[in-house]
């Protein structure tokens, strides 16, 4: 153990912890937005990052970046983060919406058990990450660096560099538009009706089909936008990368309280800063050891998470 | 676990099996650690097919991908025992796919020459068990004499795994307290080094020691060589992480690394050897193709010589001095190899380079 660390490193620790923080958030409300519509954990959304991550790796590699190049210049670089942003999230949203299709649909208009849901959710992972784990050779895949990572700035210990206050700004960006959607949208009005109540809400006329199907598009557009800011901060991906982040965001949405988005947020941000302290502080292999007691304290003291609705009442 | 029940009588070579025995490699041909796999798997074809142009009773090559994991290889080896045809095992690749084989072997009675396994625990575990390279009692110390020699506060990273812990341990036993900077350990799959480089720039190592495997060592080292604060900081780490997948990974990030091997440099060590691979295969060969080759090459003489039981061979292998191409083998009865070799190597240019023997 060694707290000193906590104070020589305490703005580099927090300053990442943050960054690691917003990357989970955007992944954690995909998870949560699906729980709130159909009482659901889609254990196959961590895949739907994982084909993020390999959509950008493929958009660089059909515009011939090569990991050996130097860093693009600023402009050029603008230009290529916005098509990998877009096209990741394209595929992604795409990705979520065809396994709503495959995966949960039928089951859900057959009044199926939510088990069988669960069941098929997993199957969906596994296929899908089996499927990346064939396609790449299990291999680790290096993204090129398309950004200098020399520091703009220092603030006490930490190193501001582009690509975390990237992370930063285009998440703050994404959950503000996330919330104008939510709050200021018909199709927002949908998914917290839906939320609500869904035969109240099938009785007032909305689509509930049509809702869960975009409620699925936002979430893996988010998680598709996530895996862009992942590759540009990590630089690495395999076949397996959703599930060590997806099991981080889940938690986070869990620790937040799923079903609420703000939650999601809080928990994001609450996980990557414990997870932070407690590998610096601990070791690094500590790090899911803390992480878990803590969550399990939580759920002990408040069932429902942070900020989360309750539970009991939802529909099982 | 019931394998070890199932397979505890060894078959004997079969009749059918005349003329047609199977040597099997152990080791990753997919998966995040393929590269060094694959590398060693072509040595012991390169090395059969050589076998077979002049032999009488031809041998043929497969292979048992456990993609270095030691939770698939027991199951994997099983199947290698239940071959009757099968006569030896050139493997595993990886320490603690390694550990976890070795007693289905064992109890298989199949004869075992791993071409670069060195955790010391494999010393003395079976005597069916043997390895052509020296093991982490040797390459630790002269770690941590490169880590000595570079700096003065060393920083030791391990990645819990059998090889990568142990390393690390050798390394710490052999470093005076106070040039012990601090101590972390990560995990497999760990791709945020972030608290690592922190717990590093804090420590004020100016070297660092990863006991591990490539695929995480190319983002630890890019990690340190982002922050200012540990950019030239000088990085260490044992033979898991010399392969050319780890210059591919971390770019020009893994120059400059100071790497050790049992493993000999096979242009050198072996020059006509090293043109035959590369008109055979048609790229440079691994760290460690070359005592893969050997490691087949030395069951081959005991084939050539009339062995084609699994004890009859491994009587020939406990016993028997066989000069193989670029070394001789030979090993003690703890299966340890008698011939010690340590070398250093570095990245220069994108390129493995051999610096010295140690």
């Amino acid at each position: 153990m060694d707290f000193s660390i906590l104070a020589s490193e305490f703005a580099s620790l927090t300053f990442d912890g943050i960054v690691v923080g917003a990357i989970y958030a955007l992944v954690a409300l995909g998870y949560t937005l699906v729980y709130g519509v159909l009482r659901l954990i889609n254990f196959a959304h961590s895949e739907i990052f994982m084909i993020g991550t390999m959509t950008c790796y493929g958009v660089t590699l059909a515009l011939g970046i090569s990991t050996s190049a130097d860093p693009l210049t600023l402009t050029s670089f603008s230009l290529v983060f916005l098509l990998i942003v877009l096209t990741a999230s394209l595929a992604s949203g795409a990705s979520a919406v065809v396994l709503e299709f495959v995966a949960y649909r039928r089951l859900r208009l057959m009044r199926a058990s939510r088990l069988s849901s669960l069941i098929s959710a997993i199957g969906a992972s596994f296929f899908l990450t089996e499927l990346f784990r064939i396609l790449t050779e299990s291999r680790n895949i290096a993204f090129p660096r398309l950004v200098d990572k020399e520091p703009l700035f220092v603030f006490s210990s930490a190193y501001i560099t582009f690509d975390k206050l990237l992370v930063l700004i285009g998440a703050a960006v994404l959950f503000f538009l996330l919330n104008r959607v939510i709050n200021h949208s018909k199709l927002g009005l949908g998914i917290r009706a839906v939320s609500q109540d869904e035969t109240t809400a099938v009785l007032m006329g909305v689509n509930v089909s049509k809702v869960v199907s975009l409620t699925f598009l936002v979430g893996g557009f988010l998680a598709g936008a996530g895996s862009a800011f992942y590759m540009v901060f990590y630089e690495t991906t395999k076949a397996n990368v959703g599930f060590l982040v997806g099991i981080s965001a889940f938690t986070a949405a869990v620790l937040g309280g799923i079903g609420n988005v703000r939650g999601a947020l809080l928990g994001s941000f609450t996980l990557g800063l414990i997870q932070q302290y407690s590998s610096a502080v601990l070791g690094y292999n500590w790090r899911d050891v803390v992480t878990f007691v803590i969550l399990v304290l939580v759920l002990l003291v408040k069932p429902t998470g942070l900020l989360g609705e309750a539970l009991q009442r939802a529909r099982v | 676990m019931a394998i070890g029940v199932t397979v505890a009588v060894a078959p004997s070579a079969n009749a059918a099996c005349a003329g047609n025995y199977k040597l099997y490699f152990q080791g990753a041909l997919t998966g995040p650690a393929a590269e060094t796999g694959i590398n060693e798997y072509n040595g012991v074809k390169l090395a059969i097919k050589d076998y077979n142009k002049t032999a009488s009773a031809k041998v043929d090559a497969d292979a048992i991908d456990t993609q270095a994991s030691g939770a698939q290889s027991p199951a994997l080896a099983a199947k290698v025992v239940a071959d009757e045809c099968a006569l030896g095992v050139i493997g595993g690749m990886y320490s603690g796919e390694t550990l976890a084989a070795v007693p289905v072997y064992d109890g298989g009675g199949v004869p075992v020459i791993s071409p670069s396994a060195t955790n010391p625990a494999l010393t003395n575990k079976s005597p069916v068990f043997h390895r052509v390279v020296a093991n982490d009692l040797v390459q630790g110390p002269a770690l941590a004499t490169i880590a000595q020699r570079v700096g003065k506060k060393i920083f030791v990273v391990d990645d819990a795994t059998p090889y990568g812990k142990g390393l690390a341990k050798i390394v710490k036993l052999n470093l005076k307290s106070s040039q012990l900077a601090g101590t972390d350990a990560v995990t497999e799959g760990t791709t945020n080094f972030s608290s690592v480089v922190s717990k590093v720039k804090s420590s004020k190592a100016d070297v660092v020691f990863y006991g591990g495997y490539y695929p995480e060592a190319s983002i630890f080292i890019k990690a340190l060589r982002d922050n200012p604060a540990t950019k030239n900081v000088k990085f260490v780490a044992g033979d898991g992480v010399l392969d050319a997948e780890f210059v591919k990974l971390a770019g020009k990030n893994a120059n400059g690394a100071y790497l050790t091997a049992p493993g000999l440099p096979m242009n050198t060590a072996a020059p006509k050897l090293y043109k035959a691979y590369k008109a055979e295969y048609n790229k440079e060969p691994g760290l460690y193709t070359l005592e893969a080759y050997n490691a087949a090459y030395f069951f081959l003489q005991a084939i050539k010589k009339g062995n084609t039981t699994r004890a009859s061979i491994n009587k020939f292998i406990d016993e028997e001095v066989v000069k193989g191409v670029g070394m001789t083998m030979s090993f003690g009865p703890s299966g340890d190899s008698e011939s010690i070799v340590m070398n250093e190597y570095t990245i220069k240019n994108g390129k493995v380079v051999w610096v010295r023997k140690l």
